[in-house]
């Protein structure tokens, strides 16, 4: 594979799941999945960096490689004790929650056309809250997971 | 202005339409069409970007690609956060490979040790303590309607503009000028010689002409000889392209090799790394981990005053 067909496929590559990232960050509501779709654009730059580094012969692309998961780390340490707390005051992750931020004039949200919840996506995989012992579940008839996502 | 037959122009307009149809809406049919459609996608991107060498090499590049490009968009379509977070690890393993393929074999293990090992962890941590009961109304339709096409739009620009600037023909600057000429005078000598040299050791790595000169860069090491035959056939190579760049050649002429300092895919990879790393960065190294202590320090104070705010009264007892 030639150098130049490479740089291309690995830029393209990189565009890619930036944008990714970048549609789900302004189309999801979920806290923690729009912060996941934040270090999912953090990849595709870091993807394009590499490519350039090989490309150019140059180390610094590989070194700020390096410095973008250093800074996606405290990224994530601080932004998830924040959405801790938040959620800690709201009992939700949604953030159409702190909508009262937002700019004047601006109309509130509110959610219409919510479809029917079917039946079979009631049940959904948890995990178990951490530091409290699992209990056992009695009736072993319950459907407790659901195998389709 | 827009080429409907080039394969590219597909590949991002179906891009938009499965990345819109994935993301969570009521309906799981129209997320299963969503998907198929980004298949088709990719598969466009594909055949926009061909790429030639042996066929392992090939498949090896496609199949990590389709693991990066696929589980980041099942991360983003996924209801439930769990998931979402298991698949993001998928497409991070993905991205490791890539770059374990580009020769950055530090920069690979890293990801899957910080990235992979603690941050998705993190994320599960929190999904963990702060877990709504149920499948919630958020998660399940999102923004709906045109606060969706919106974003969707904005992410199938970003992608249209890279991919027409990756299609677009550059015009060759002085670099690809003296590539070209390089692997012509390859092209008609090489029959003639007997060093069993291919094509792909004269690879090109900084082509530049000012007042003083022309100095080139190439990344392998060649034969004394080899070198000089090539010094006294560049100029005449370049005489038919671009006579500035000649001219600049005739003047004078320096080919010089890659410095074990600057070769990225050296067998010693991760001490050349770090040398760069300690040496130019060093200040930026100490900056990051001043950075690293205080998000630490952050974190936990954030944490704990959300903790104070549930149990207000925990205080005044004590």
């Amino acid at each position: 594979m030639n150098e130049r067909e490479l740089l291309d496929g690995y830029l393209l590559l990189g565009g890619l799941l930036f944008a990714i990232g970048l549609v789900g960050f302004l189309v999801r509501r979920n806290l923690i999945v729009m912060f996941l779709c934040a270090e999912m654009m953090l990849q595709g730059v870091a993807v394009s960096l590499v490519a350039w580094s090989r490309f150019r012969h140059n180390w610094d692309g590989q070194s700020m490689v390096l410095f973008i998961i250093a800074i996606a780390a405290c990224e994530a340490a601080v932004g998830l004790a924040l959405i801790l707390a938040l959620f800690q005051r709201s009992r939700t992750l949604d953030v159409a929650y702190w909508q009262d931020l937002r700019e004047p004039g601006q109309s509130r949200r509110v959610d219409r056309g919510v479809p029917e919840e079917r039946r079979e996506e009631r049940i959904w995989p948890r995990l178990t809250p951490a530091g409290v012992m699992p209990r056992e579940d009695q009736d072993k008839n319950k459907e407790t997971h659901r195998a389709r996502v | 202005m827009i080429a409907w037959d080039q394969p590219a122009t597909w590949a991002v307009v179906l891009f938009a339409i499965g990345l819109g149809l994935m993301v969570p809406n009521g309906s799981m049919r129209r997320r299963a069409i969503g998907a198929v459609v980004g298949l088709a996608s990719l598969a466009c991107f594909s055949a926009a970007f061909p790429v030639s060498g042996p066929w392992l090499d090939r498949a090896v590049f496609r199949i990590l690609a389709l693991i990066a490009v696929g589980s980041a968009a099942a991360s983003v379509s996924m209801r439930n956060a769990v998931y979402a977070a298991v698949w993001f690890a998928i497409c991070l393993l993905g991205v490791a490979g890539l770059f374990l393929y580009q020769g950055a074999q530090f920069l690979g293990v890293v990801t899957v040790v910080v990235y992979a090992g603690a941050i998705v962890v993190t994320f599960l941590f929190v999904i963990m303590l702060a877990q709504p009961t149920g499948q919630m109304v958020y998660d399940r339709i999102t923004w709906g309607g045109e606060a969706k096409i919106l974003g969707v739009g904005a992410g199938a620009l970003l992608v249209a503009i890279v991919t027409g600037l990756l299609t677009t023909d550059r015009p060759p600057d002085d670099r690809d000028r003296v590539a070209s000429a390089i692997a012509a005078w390859d092209a008609r000598t090489a029959p003639s010689r007997s060093d069993g040299i291919a094509g792909a050791e004269w690879y090109l790595v900084d082509a530049r002409a000012d007042d003083g000169g022309l100095r080139v860069v190439l990344r392998n090491d060649l034969p004394p000889v080899l070198l000089d035959r090539l010094r006294a056939a560049l100029p005449h190579e370049l005489e038919s392209g671009d006579a500035p760049l000649a001219a600049a050649a005739r003047k004078q002429l320096d080919i010089e090799f890659l410095s074990i300092e600057d070769n990225v895919l050296h067998p010693n990879h991760v001490a050349l790394l770090g040398r760069n790393l300690y040496g130019r960065h060093l200040i930026s190294v100490e900056i990051a981990g001043t950075v690293l202590l205080a998000a630490l320090v952050g974190a936990i104070a954030v944490a704990m005053r959300a903790r104070r705010a549930e149990r207000p009264y925990e205080g005044e007892a004590a």
